[in-house]
């Protein structure tokens, strides 16, 4: 019998590992790589074709979320591919696996040959089925589209992971079959599905996790190894606490990961690669041929990003990103108010006839939307169980108009990129659309329109590039080398959003600027704004806004031991360093008056340091210093001359 | 070699010489040296590698900064002038320098046909005099002394960076009088 071949009597795909899988040895083998410490003292185990809540408490295993940058040295000595890391794209409908497997990149299918899985978690009373809770990646069950609308499922993680209660995004969420609470106090949001006619609560993160323990058990099982090591794309747009979410919930399930890719950049690998093959093809050689920009859009059920890319040589040189919460989540709602304007009202008591038929109208409104995508009009017909039938055509015309705000903002978006990389039309040789939005014929005629473009780049899978291009760095990022030289490959990312700090009166004074090529290191001297002040406040923030209330509290630590000195002559550093794993550090401290050295040990911190509640410590730290621990800046011909 | 003549006229081994071409480069030339030494030093790259990551990422950053400079027509003709400081980087400010140049390197080539060698120092004290003329001079508020040389934060700095530095030192010194002039 195959090593690999799970089987119900073992414990977990890491036991087998284990010469002798008897159960106390499989149990401490397996508390190291899968078993996920959850909110009450619960722990989630992932048996090979299923998985338990049980509530026996185990020695809390702390977390070890993201070392990314120190990954290298002691893993070296094992074999390359054990190694190799895997890419994940999941996006908030669907998602995907795929691996480098030694000459090209290989999407894995579960058991129903998807390649494509629907992203959901299905909870059920695990006392009666034993089937608690398990996804659409899972072997075993594939759950109609009808159930997973049921209340008794969670999905659209990828819309509520590292959001608060406050945020709009959250908001429209309360629409979706399952439970989403908000008290708008800035804390997590409450979400619970329908087990047993209870609502039982989760959280996104734990959704996530359950999810990924799918997915890495079953590319464990087709691969016949241990997988450890992950690229997982994200969004553009996902601020820092976003992605610290999102990679806890990788730890939780046993992954690590090695990086985070946006979207579009993970695309713009693939571009690369398929550059460089075909200028190989033509000249035949390694020369690094001429310099191609592309534009890649990338709208899928949840976000839309747009990214500019030049590439020669194998080098994808990201060179302007934009992104934001936009996707066909939002085109189904639109369309949802449109076929229904009493929606919210019909829906608002949840009780199980209402889901239900709540469900049935998504669908019949999602069927129509991809309809839309080849036809001028589209005939709806649903009975939505409760007495109502639906019964109308919807045109293209009129899909259009409803959704004319969505269009805007990606219009918008694009221009934003193009100026960003001080691009004009004329400039890009290709254009690049994927994600599942992107097959929206009005979509695709705004971007081309946009690019002066006839016609869209060739060659690319719209739903699959994304994840091919995850795997390819996945391979580069895990040091396999090819001989044909289909590897040498190199992404240089760029930083989506500025990083910097809050200065007297609450402007927000960015150190490193938005679409920096990481890795980056930059500083920036400040000076104090109090006579004698010995402290000074460095709170961290990330995002566009010109005052600090606009942006993304990341965090905050005390400088001390500043040179007593008259306000304004002090002078503190703070510097900045995203590491190739994009890892954020703060540096920051003062100096001795009137020279270039610390007056006492500087401060390291790694950012993001908060967890909830951002808001309130922004507000708390106000009310509890006011303006006594502020920095401001200095003229900018006092700076350091040479920054890194 | 250009190298070598760049060692020679002390001009520094500057983002030239980080890039390993020549003065009269062109664009595509720039971004083919870029992406070459890019696909060695980025630490993706190099992973497994004796050297650490951070030398890596130190390198590539220096890769990126001189990239950044010499692939942008008007940044590079800053810097070539000596006045390109890395931390002017918002579009306006490069925009006025871009015109400022213009102005000086006229005035350079009217200095040319009168036949006379000027010093550094003198050409300092007339960039001064312009910058007085078209910013509006006021009392620096920083004592003479405070702003002079290139202040910089050291406690990062390696050895690298301060060599790199000291060759820099020139491009900034012109810029320094610039933006004192302009800024109060």
């Amino acid at each position: 019998m195959p090593l690999w071949v799970p089987v119900r009597s073992q414990v977990a795909p890491a036991a087998c590992l284990s010469p002798s899988p008897e159960a106390p040895r499989a149990l401490s083998l397996f508390s190291s790589s899968s078993v996920f410490p959850l909110p009450n003292s619960q722990c989630l185990v992932w048996r090979t074709d299923l998985l338990v809540i049980s509530s026996f408490r185990m020695a809390e295993q702390p977390y070890m979320v993201a070392s990314d940058s120190e990954t290298t040295g002691d893993d070296k000595s094992q074999s390359a591919f054990h190694d190799l890391a895997i890419g994940i794209e999941v996006g908030t409908s669907k998602c995907s696996i795929a691996v480098w497997n030694g000459a090209q990149v290989e999407l894995l299918r579960n058991t129903r040959k998807q390649k494509a899985m629907r992203s959901y978690v299905m909870f059920k009373d695990d006392t009666s089925t034993g089937e608690v809770p398990s996804g659409g990646a899972s072997n075993k069950t594939a759950y109609e589209e009808k159930e997973i609308l049921s209340g008794s499922a969670i999905f659209n993680m990828k819309r509520l992971i590292g959001r608060a209660d406050t945020d709009p995004i959250v908001h429209a969420s309360k629409n979706l079959p399952f439970v989403v609470q908000t008290l708008d106090i800035g804390v997590k949001p409450f979400i619970a599905a329908l087990v047993n006619n209870v609502w039982r609560s989760t959280t996104p993160e734990e959704v996530l996790a359950i999810f990924l323990v799918e997915l890495k058990t079953m590319a464990e099982v087709q691969l016949k190894r241990p997988i450890r090591n992950v690229v997982l794309t994200i969004p553009v747009s996902f601020n820092r606490f976003q992605q610290i979410r999102v990679e806890r919930a990788c730890t939780m399930a046993g992954l690590h990961v090695l990086r985070l890719m946006p979207e579009p950049t993970a695309v713009a690998l693939l571009y690369a690669q398929q550059q460089q093959q075909q200028q190989q093809s033509l000249h035949g050689s390694m020369g690094s041929g001429c310099e191609k920009v592309a534009l890649i859009f990338n709208m899928g059920a949840g976000y839309c990003d747009v990214a500019t890319t030049a590439t020669a040589g194998g080098v994808s040189q990201i060179k302007a990103m934009q992104g934001c919460t936009l996707g066909g989540e939002d085109i189904l709602k639109n369309v949802l108010y449109h076929l229904l304007p009493n929606f919210d009202s019909l829906y608002s008591n949840r009780d199980m006839n209402k889901i239900r038929s709540m469900g049935l109208l998504r669908i019949a409104a999602q069927d129509a939307i991809h309809r839309l995508s080849t036809q001028s009009s589209v005939q709806i017909n649903v009975d939505l169980g409760d007495g109502t039938k639906m019964q109308r055509v919807l045109h293209q015309s009129e899909f259009e108009e409803v959704n004319r705000n969505v269009f805007e903002i990606c219009e918008k978006l694009i221009k934003l990129c193009l100026a960003d990389s001080k691009l004009a039309a004329e400039d890009i040789n290709d254009v690049i659309l994927v994600g599942g939005c992107s097959r929206i014929p009005k979509i695709r005629s705004l971007v081309l329109g946009l690019c002066k473009k006839e016609k869209e780049y060739e060659g690319m899978d719209a739903l699959e590039a994304a994840v091919t291009g995850a795997a390819l760095e996945g391979a580069v990022a895990s040091g396999i080398t090819d001989p044909s030289g289909s590897l040498d490959m190199l992404t240089i990312q760029a930083t989506p959003l500025s990083l910097g700090i809050r200065v007297h009166g609450g402007g927000f004074v960015p150190i490193i600027q938005r679409n920096t090529a990481i890795p980056a290191r930059k500083s920036m001297i400040f000076t104090t704004t109090q006579d004698g002040q010995t402290e000074a406040l460095i709170v961290v923030y990330e995002g566009e806004g010109k005052m600090v209330e606009e942006n993304h509290l990341m965090g905050y630590f005390k400088v001390t031991a500043i040179p007593l000195a008259p306000k304004g002559t002090a002078e503190i550093s703070v510097c900045m360093d995203i590491d190739a794993a994009n890892t954020l550090r703060v540096f920051a401290g003062a100096m001795m008056l009137g020279t270039d050295r610390a007056n006492s040990p500087f401060f390291e911190v790694r950012m993001p340091t908060l967890d909830d509640a951002h808001g309130w410590c922004a507000q708390a730290l106000v009310k509890t210093h006011g303006s006594a621990l502020d920095l401001t800046t200095i003229p900018k011909e006092l700076q350091p001359q040479k920054v890194q | 070699m250009v190298t070598q003549q760049q060692q020679h006229d002390g001009q520094s081994a500057s983002y030239y010489a980080v890039l390993g071409i020549g003065r009269g480069a062109s664009l595509a030339e720039v971004r083919s040296a870029y992406r070459k030494l890019a696909m060695k030093w980025h630490p993706d790259r190099r992973r497994g590698q004796p050297w650490g990551a951070e030398e890596a990422n130190r390198r590539f950053q220096q890769i990126q900064e001189a990239y950044q400079v010499l692939s942008d027509v008007k940044r590079r003709k800053l810097y070539d002038a000596g006045f390109y400081n890395p931390l002017q980087e918002d579009e306006e400010e490069v925009e006025g320098f871009d015109d400022f140049v213009k102005e000086m390197v006229s005035l350079m080539a009217s200095v040319r046909k009168e036949r006379k060698q000027y010093s550094l120092e003198e050409l300092q004290k007339m960039l001064l005099e312009m910058a007085q003329d078209l910013g509006s001079p006021s009392q620096p508020r920083w004592p003479a002394d405070a702003g002079w040389c290139p202040r910089t934060s050291n406690w990062f700095a390696d050895d690298m960076e301060r060599e790199s530095r000291r060759k820099t030192h020139l491009h900034f010194t012109g810029m320094e009088l610039f933006g004192r002039a302009t800024y109060h």
